[in-house]
């Protein structure tokens, strides 16, 4: 199985903000954590589109590789998980990260922060697996019952993919066949290496792809 | 987090991350870039986030006690008229989760914003928690007790001192069907047809335009329809924020390589993922579908087979669309020749195409004839009865349709059947009550018959002089049952109106800004009675596409809060028609042991009447096993493909999803439900039909039957047809068919009055439409522009054009009081000087309605925190406005709103846009302190509709919310 | 350049994390630090990896609505 991952179709995304809601609901996030948000570009003008920001599970994470006391490491289905005893709020993470995932609940006095918070891919942390501990420090952990991050399963459009790789890749590619012209996967290549990691049809060429094959 | 619409530290860092990250769409995000962007990931974390994060674990601390039993309940999202599947996930009565439901034919799981956070309700931290009165300008909490004797004995002291008319009940679109149901009939008993909901303001024009264009007012096909559509026009629906989950099967359709155009004043998330977009005037709706029409004739696009043989008075429109040359049409609509012959061309050459319209259509003083103007393109292109075609209307909130169909409308009993004496004796014999008590509960037999007043005038009803009403006395008593205050227009007023009441009931979840609203100018005489939610009930809910979907009660009745057939019921006790209001309806223990109606009696009693629209068909048991078997519907035709209900043994293929009304003939005989409507290509019993004869045989000599040929698959009848009853059966040799307890109860009857359904099934069998096999009406001659004509709004932005297209004369008596058009706009003709923008209003995806209910959810208050104004760069430059700062909007009534600028190129230059979900501010005041303690939704601003102007569609009552004037300035 | 510099804050910061709290020293491995169950070792997959393979791919079909609209026409 290919590992874990997350694929935002811009063509689909209605910014209806569904996915953030989710994730609010699912692990009971609080008023000011997100840990995923939508963003528009070119708002209220032709070209607008919009995106949904979260925790890429990247294969070569850079918040792992920066994080003083390691307390960031990948699963080996590919999900970038942490532990928030370890955590000293450092904020490393937060500059380390392409996406801006990492944030810092529980404000306190100055320049001091909160634990890391992020995006689990809905697995948890390390902790007994949907034990009150893991579901107080890191939320539900759906992966252990066979499910998929609650965002995605939950988008109104299906424009945010998760789960096997190759799975929402094939889905992709189904799409962006049908409808002849691809579209920006954002982050897809950043999080997850170049070039063989970018799904199919990414790259605008699906059309001519299929009409050579057909 | 809605980066584009927020607070000042977001807001102010959207333009930079939006900027970073097109730079960066597919390709390689650098390191500088990511340092730069994580600075606003902890900026903004680090302004809003000083919650702790120790709410976690509150579900779990409420599912550690017990015994652990974990159970899913489905439900319906109590949002938006989609009707998406809910599994709730429930412990020891605490809702714990939601998980998607795949398996939905409407939603496959997918949830928006609101539907992902409903969850919440399970939370309800700003709810109404007991019944409260108005005590010296303070909330007092009282008891059930006191509070049902008090509002009880008020009301009948009101009764008895200016009649059952002085009262106004304001029912709900959020009401299930039964619920709905009860209500008609609880105000009903009463004594007045003074009741109304929703409805009234969201798609009463469509309901009465479309009905009388072919027979039935609702949408004719389904959201998962336009998945066989060629072509998809958003005329007057922004369907990504007001119904995202229909995007899902729209996108579907637009990969499959379906045309999809937008055509509207703002350049809407609708906008955005369509293949063509056209900016609009607002309030220029029938010249712009006109222009079409000039086009598709002089191209003779029109499917000309097709007018012929079901189709009447088309060439009274072909004369009117000759008068819309490209000229006239750019010079009101501001649209240019060539757009609006694309968007013509593109819906003619790529057939099946479909429209698709909301609010943007219905709340115009000329609405009736903007929805109907949109039936007769779709009538001239063949494109209505027919897959992947009809009028998608995309209905409001999550019953809206139900609680049309048999709900508390002030001219029609449930089933639209009106409100004549055959009417009422009807219902009187299916409520098991005597037709005479019924009456003698009316001050009169004429008021009885005379339709209510509409949720969008009652204001008036209180403030106009007592000789220019059409009914006894002024309104004294006003029950909110389940509505916003703020959905209504002229809130100025309302306020005023609030202040002259007697009695101000609120039966509602939350307390609603009404609450607050009358704290605000009353001492006393206002009662909040807590009303459960949907989630804490059962019940059936109609959805935009006809289907009827079940519910589960999900959790108990939180707090004090009581179902609202139990408070009907409670309060039928205390006016003492309790066993009449139940004459039918066997008693339940309900919360605490108390008596309630059985909600599936309820729909029983529903399917025992309403023959007139086929909510015959529709039993619990039925309804129910499609809610447990939804997978074995196919989601492009929703419907079943083979399947046993593992429960009952129910077999399910054939039957369409939540068996779309109409479900003709009793649930014994399995109509399928119809999932488009007049459809000829299938047999009746197959969901097929055509249009309704509801308008008589011929007019002025001309046939207004289908022509011959022209039939639904397999009717025994070849050719147009009238209505049935046993008149007709008999003539035709089909009576025998009856059985004789049949033939008993439908001698004398017609099809929608045979409470055997006898006459319904037998026509049927014969490949008939009960209804008659009739043309469409392009020309609606009962009404006051029987050709669809453009009128200026009210409040017009071209004085030059209200000569040429000048609104209607005044009328003196319209639904019971008199309504203004040519004064208001002949005052105002020169009000654009004075304001010079145009000022409209619409939805966002995160609040729904009046927003009391979603305003209270912090998963969804946290993404709006602020109510807004979106300006367009230009007006705002012209007056030294920056982004996000105060502002005042202030319209012809006088009335100032404090908002938030946005300055977008959403709206034109010229166009001001204000969301219509808040409330809790009143002219730059927060009403914070007039909400009972901790019952104020979070998030509070100002109601656009404060300042909203006079305008009221002259036929339903319709209230104009789109296109009005302002002028903004600085606040600061 | 950057890094260098970042990772010297990071120093200071440890060492002043020090003060309150014991730094632990976390092992390479399959996971690191603090062991943490895989998805399939529960009562609901009974530890094969195989079944909560299949399980995930079936599940996430549901993202798919071409699969569900092909699915439901067979």
């Amino acid at each position: 199985m290919a590992r874990m991952k997350f694929l935002l179709d811009a063509e689909r995304c209605i910014e209806c903000n569904g996915c953030v809601t989710a994730c609010k609901s699912e692990h009971e996030i609080p008023w000011g954590v997100n840990r995923r948000r939508v963003v528009t570009l070119n708002d209220g003008v032709p070209g607008e589109k919009s995106i949904s920001v979260a925790c890429m599970h990247c294969s070569d994470a850079p918040c792992v590789a920066v994080c003083p006391v390691d307390c960031i490491y990948t699963t080996t289905e590919g999900v970038v998980l942490h532990d928030k005893d370890m955590c000293i709020g450092c904020g490393y993470c937060s500059y380390a990260c392409p996406f801006g995932a990492p944030q810092f609940p529980q404000q306190g006095l100055f320049g001091v922060r909160g634990k890391m918070d992020k995006c689990t891919f809905c697995a948890g942390g390390p902790e007994v697996d949907n034990s009150e501990e893991e579901y107080k420090k890191y939320g539900r952990n759906r992966l252990a019952e066979g499910k998929l991050p609650a965002c995605a399963e939950m988008c109104s459009t299906k424009a945010l993919l998760g789960g096997d790789g190759d799975v929402i890749s094939d889905v992709f590619r189904n799409r962006a066949l049908a409808r002849g012209k691809g579209s920006e996967v954002l982050g897809w290549a950043t999080a997850y290496g170049k070039p063989d990691a970018k799904p199919e049809g990414a790259d605008g060429k699906a059309a001519a792809k299929a009409g050579s094959k057909s | 987090m809605s980066l584009t619409r927020k607070t000042g530290s977001a807001g102010a860092n959207s333009s930079r991350l939006s900027r970073n990250v097109s730079a960066h769409l597919g390709r390689t995000i650098d390191r500088r870039t990511f340092l730069k962007r994580s600075g606003l990931g902890v900026g903004a974390g680090a302004a809003v986030s000083q919650l702790p994060f120790s709410m976690i674990g509150k579900a779990r601390a409420a599912d550690a006690k017990g015994d652990g039993k974990t159970e899913t309940k489905r439900t319906v999202c109590t949002h938006c008229s989609v009707g998406c599947a809910i599994d709730a996930v429930v412990k020891n009565g605490v809702w714990i989760r939601q998980e998607p439901v795949f398996d939905s034919p409407i939603n496959l799981g997918a949830h928006c914003a609101k539907g992902a956070a409903i969850r919440e309700h399970g939370h309800g931290e700003h709810r109404l928690k007991y019944p409260m009165k108005l005590v010296g300008g303070k909330w007092q909490k009282i008891s059930w007790d006191e509070a049902l004797k008090e509002v009880s004995e008020k009301m009948l002291a009101i009764k008895k001192a200016n009649g059952p008319d002085s009262t106004f009940w304001i029912g709900s679109s959020k009401h299930n069907n039964e619920q709905a149901f009860l209500f008609r009939k609880f105000v009903s008993f009463f004594g007045t047809n003074n009741m109304d909901h929703q409805a009234r303001i969201c798609h009463s024009t469509t309901v009465a335009g479309v009905a009388n264009t072919w027979g039935y007012g609702a949408m004719t096909n389904s959201y998962n329809d336009e998945q066989n559509s060629k072509c998809i026009l958003f005329f007057g629906s922004n369907a990504a924020e007001a119904h995202p989950v229909s995007m899902l099967h729209t996108l579907h359709a637009k990969e499959k390589g379906a045309k999809v155009i937008c055509v509207d004043p703002r350049f809407t998330r609708t906008a955005a993922k369509a293949d063509k977009y056209y900016r609009i005037r607002s309030g220029t709706d029938v010249a712009f579908l006109m222009g079409m029409l000039h086009h598709i004739f002089k191209n003779g696009w029109e499917d000309k087979d097709y007018i012929k043989a079901r189709v009447y008075g088309m060439d009274k429109i072909r004369d009117e669309a000759a008068k819309w040359t490209p000229e006239k049409v750019e010079e009101v609509t501001g649209m240019k020749e060539a757009e609006v012959r694309d968007v013509a061309e593109t819906m003619a050459k790529n057939r099946p195409s479909t429209i698709v319209w909301a609010m943007g259509q219905t709340q115009h003083t000329n609405g009736n004839a903007v929805v109907r103007a949109s039936c007769i393109l779709q009538l001239a292109l063949g494109n209505v009865g027919v897959a992947g075609g009809g009028t998608n209307i995309y209905r409001g909130h999550d019953n809206v349709q139900g609680a049309t169909d048999v709900g508390p409308n002030p001219d029609s009993l449930p089933g639209y059947y009106g409100i004549a004496a055959g009417s009422w004796k009807h219902w009187c014999a299916v409520w098991g009550v005597d037709y005479e008590w019924v009456k003698s509960q009316f001050a009169s037999q004429a008021m009885m018959e005379k339709p209510g007043l509409a949720v969008s005038r009652w204001i008036d009803a209180v403030l106009e002089k007592n000789e220019l009403i059409d009914q006894d006395s002024n309104l004294r008593a006003v029950v909110f049952w389940g509505h916003a205050p703020n959905s209504q227009t002229r809130g100025k007023e309302m306020v005023e109106a609030m202040k002259k009441l007697e009695l101000l009931v609120v039966v509602d979840p939350y307390p609603s800004a009404t609450a607050a609203l009358a704290a605000s100018v009353r001492q006393d005489g206002v009662y909040l009675l807590p009303a459960a939610t949907q989630l804490e009930c059962t019940g059936s809910v109609t959805a935009s596409n006809r289907s009827i979907q079940w519910r589960e009660k999900v959790i108990e009745p939180m707090f004090e809060s009581r179902t609202d057939h139990m408070i009907m019921y409670q309060l039928a006790e205390k006016f003492g028609f309790a066993k009449e209001f139940v004459a039918k309806i066997k008693l339940v223990k309900g919360k605490g042991g108390m008596d309630e109606p059985d909600i599936e009696d309820t729909l029983r009693e529903i399917n025992r009447g309403a023959w007139t629209i086929g909510y015959t068909g529709q039993s619990p048991e039925r309804l129910q096993a499609h809610m447990r078997n939804m997978h074995v519907f196919d989601v492009k035709t929703l419907r079943a493909k083979g399947g046993k209900d593992a429960k009952t043994g129910y077999v399910l293929d054939g039957d369409y999803f939540g068996l779309p009304w109409p479900c003709y003939g009793t649930a014994e005989i399995k109509h399928p439900g119809s999932p488009n409507l007049y459809d000829t290509t299938r047999h009746v019993m197959d969901g097929g039909g055509n249009f309704r004869a509801n308008f008589g045989v011929e007019k002025d000599g001309v046939n207004l039957l289908a022509e011959d040929g022209s039939h639904s698959v397999g009717a025994d009848l070849t050719t147009g047809y009238p209505e049935f009853d046993h008149v007709l059966v008999k003539k035709l040799g089909w009576w025998d068919e009856l059985t004789d307890a049949e033939k008993k109860a439908a001698e004398g009857k017609n099809w929608k009055t045979d409470l055997s359904g006898g006459i319904q099934r037998v026509v049927m069998k014969h490949g008939c439409h009960p209804f008659g096999n009739a043309k469409a009406r392009a020309v609606v001659w009962n009404f006051p522009d029987a050709v669809p004509l453009h009128r200026e709004p009210l409040f017009s932005p071209r004085p030059d054009l209200i000569d040429k297209y000048p609104t209607h004369d005044d009328q003196k008596s319209r639904w019971r009081v008199p309504v203004l058009f040519k004064t208001v706009q002949q005052a105002n003709k020169n009000a654009v000087k004075q304001y010079p923008l145009i000022m409209t209003s619409g939805r966002l995806v995160e609040y729904e309605g009046g927003g009391d209910e979603t305003r209270s959810n912090p998963w969804l208050a946290e993404l709006q925190q602020e109510m807004f104004a979106e300006i367009n760069p230009k007006d705002a430059n012209d007056r030294g406005l920056r982004n996000d700062q105060y502002i005042w909007v202030e319209t012809p009534t006088k009335a100032r709103l404090k908002v938030k600028t946005q300055i977008t190129e959403r709206v034109a230059p010229g166009t001001v846009f204000l969301p219509f979900h808040f409330a809790g501010w009143f002219e730059g005041r927060d009403l914070l302190d007039k909400y009972p303690e901790g019952s104020a939704p979070i998030v509070r601003g100002e109601s656009v509709n404060t300042a909203t102007t006079y305008g009221y569609d002259i036929v339903t009552m319709m209230q104009e919310n789109k296109t009005t004037l302002c002028q903004i300035s600085n606040a600061a | 350049m950057m890094m260098r510099r970042l990772f010297a804050v990071g120093a200071l910061a440890l060492l002043m994390a020090g003060c309150s709290d014991k730094p632990l020293v976390y092992k390479q491995g399959q996971y690191q630090g603090k062991f943490d169950a895989k998805p399939w070792d529960n009562d609901q997959f009974k530890a094969s990896k195989v079944e909560w393979e299949k399980a995930i791919r079936a599940r996430n079909q549901g993202q798919d609505e071409q699969s569900r609209a092909v699915a439901s026409a067979k």
